[in-house]
């Protein structure tokens, strides 16, 4: 039986996107097939971040609207096997995403897939709600900052309330809490929430904490998911994401601040 | 800016935002769960308070919290303290817990009442119906341990929310819990394996909350 993770958060800009393709790529380096959907009707990105923009040709809702049928749609990745991309529609809007819609796509993925990752949309609105709608686990991104937990806080009331697990009984939605863009040298001097008080908050499982990183633009810049990036921090934060997620027991690396070579700090890693 | 004042900016923001999320956060968990017609509630008796007293529209507010038995409505009302010439000095809170069991009404409940003074020392006094409480530290005591998470206020006026309910609970993540003890009463003990269902009934449930809007706040 697949797994329908949702990648969501509430707030925008805090890593949904960017831990969505890597957290995809690293279920499918470690074996096993896996698709990544973006959710993010009318402002796609997931594409561009997964550097296949040029061969998108349908997407998500022409597949929905049965304008085109999965295998036209699917975009498989040229560097990682195992691993394809169901890119958004950038035309239309998110009322596009019917509950029905949605959940036809995500029962015929999941028969062909073992993991199925939805990139959610920042909001609450109906592309989030879609996202989350049909999910067994969630994960949820959050930055060191005030306003990212409370909306975190707010999409895990979501999580128990507006999915069908929720609604029907199916046991609850496992949620994972994954923090992005941390600084460690800031957190130390108080400036920034630590891992710690975000635990507190929150009140989830930590699965990962990924540092504040060069490298993710870069990657970005690329279009190859920073995982894909071995020297880097953030790829190795990813990897270990991965990893843990798949049930190895690997202590959280990152957390300390890092003493910086004279190499590193010119190459900016 | 000197050398030294580098040593003075010693309380650090994410302090301040940690205790701003908790109360934050713990308002809003509260409110996912509540009835729609707590709003309403709430604005019957501001205006009934209003005929007798002159309060800000933000004076009062209403939880709904509840134990294993029960659901607790919670009043909390700030009503202001006035000096020989009529001048407001300060504010007393005036809270009330009226415990409702499942689907009877408020008529046939448990009213207790607390004075909570404007000083971090908190004096209890049952004014009606109230049952013999537990003298607990600072918190105002509660006739439901588990309700007893208050926030204080310090002269300073920063609000301190009491964490010494609600310990058995959650192992490592702790005080995010701690401030809801509501949930600690509420649910058998659990163990770590069961975290993620127990942070939804957390999250879900009707939890009360620590009185953010303190007295003090407002002089
Ligand atoms: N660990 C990191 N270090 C540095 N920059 C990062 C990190 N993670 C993400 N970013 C940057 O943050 C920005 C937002 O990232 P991303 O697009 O993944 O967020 P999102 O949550 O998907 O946004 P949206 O809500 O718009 O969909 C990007 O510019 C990305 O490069
Ligand atoms: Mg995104």
């Amino acid at each position: 039986m697949a797994k329908i993770i949702v990648v969501t958060s509430g707030k925008g800009g805090v890593g949904k996107t960017t831990t969505s393709a890597s957290f995809a790529t690293g279920l499918a380096q470690e074996g096993h097939s896996t698709v990544v959907i973006d959710f993010d009707v009318g402002l796609r990105n997931l594409d561009l971040i997964m550097g296949c923009e040029r061969r998108v040709v349908y997407d998500f809702v022409n597949v929905i609207n049965k304008e085109a049928n999965l295998n036209q749609a699917l975009i498989r990745d040229k560097r990682v096997e195992n691993l394809s991309i169901l890119p958004a529609s950038q035309t239309r809007d998110k009322e596009a995403l019917t509950e029905e819609g949605v959940g036809g796509v995500i029962k015929d993925l999941a028969e062909r897939f073992e993991y199925v990752i939805c990139d959610s949309p920042a909001g609450i609105e109906q592309g989030a709600i879609m996202a989350m709608r049909f999910a067994d686990e969630a994960i949820v991104v959050t930055n060191p900052e005030v306003s990212s937990v409370r909306d975190s806080d707010r999409i895990l009331g979501l999580l128990g309330s507006k999915t069908v697990r929720a609604e029907n009984g199916s046991g609850p939605i496992k949620e994972h809490l994954v923090i992005t863009r941390f600084d460690p040298t800031r957190a130390n001097l108080g400036e920034m929430l630590s891992v710690e008080d975000i635990q507190e908050l929150l009140a989830i499982p930590l699965l990962a904490v990924i540092p504040e990183s060069e490298s993710v633009l870069n990657a970005s810049n690329l279009g190859a998911p920073v995982i894909l990036d071995d020297d880097s921090r953030a790829g190795q934060a990813y990897s270990d994401c991965v990893k843990r997620f798949l049930g190895q027991d690997l202590p959280h690396r990152f957390l300390e601040v890092q003493k910086k070579g004279f190499m590193s700090r010119l190459l900016g890693r | 800016m000197g050398f030294l004042d580098i040593f003075k900016r010693k309380p650090k923001s994410a302090g301040i935002a940690k205790e701003r999320l908790q109360i934050l956060v713990s308002h809003e968990r509260a409110e996912r769960g509540a009835p729609s017609w707590l709003p309403d509630l709430k604005n019957d008796i501001l205006e009934v308070i209003k005929k007798y007293v002159e309060v800000e529209q933000d004076a009062i507010t209403v939880n709904l919290g509840r134990d294993s038995h029960r659901e607790i409505l919670e009043l909390n009302i700030a009503l202001p303290e006035r000096d020989a010439d009529g001048q407001i000095v300060g504010s007393t809170t005036a809270a009330a817990k009226v415990k409702l069991t499942s689907n009877t009404t408020a008529s046939k409940a448990n009213v207790a009442t607390d004075t909570k003074a404007n000083s971090p020392a908190v004096k209890n006094s049952p004014v009606s119906g109230g049952q013999q409480k537990p003298a607990s530290g600072n918190t105002s005591a509660s006739p439901n341990p588990a309700a007893t998470n208050q926030a204080t206020t310090t002269p300073s006026g920063t609000t301190q929310v009491d964490k010494t309910q609600g310990t058995q609970n959650q192992g490592t993540t702790t005080q995010g819990t701690k401030t809801q003890g509501i949930k600690s009463q509420g649910a058998k003990p659990q163990n770590g394996k069961n975290q993620a269902s127990k942070n939804r009934q957390m999250r879900n449930a009707h939890t009360k909350k620590p009185t953010a809007k303190s007295p003090g706040a407002k002089t």
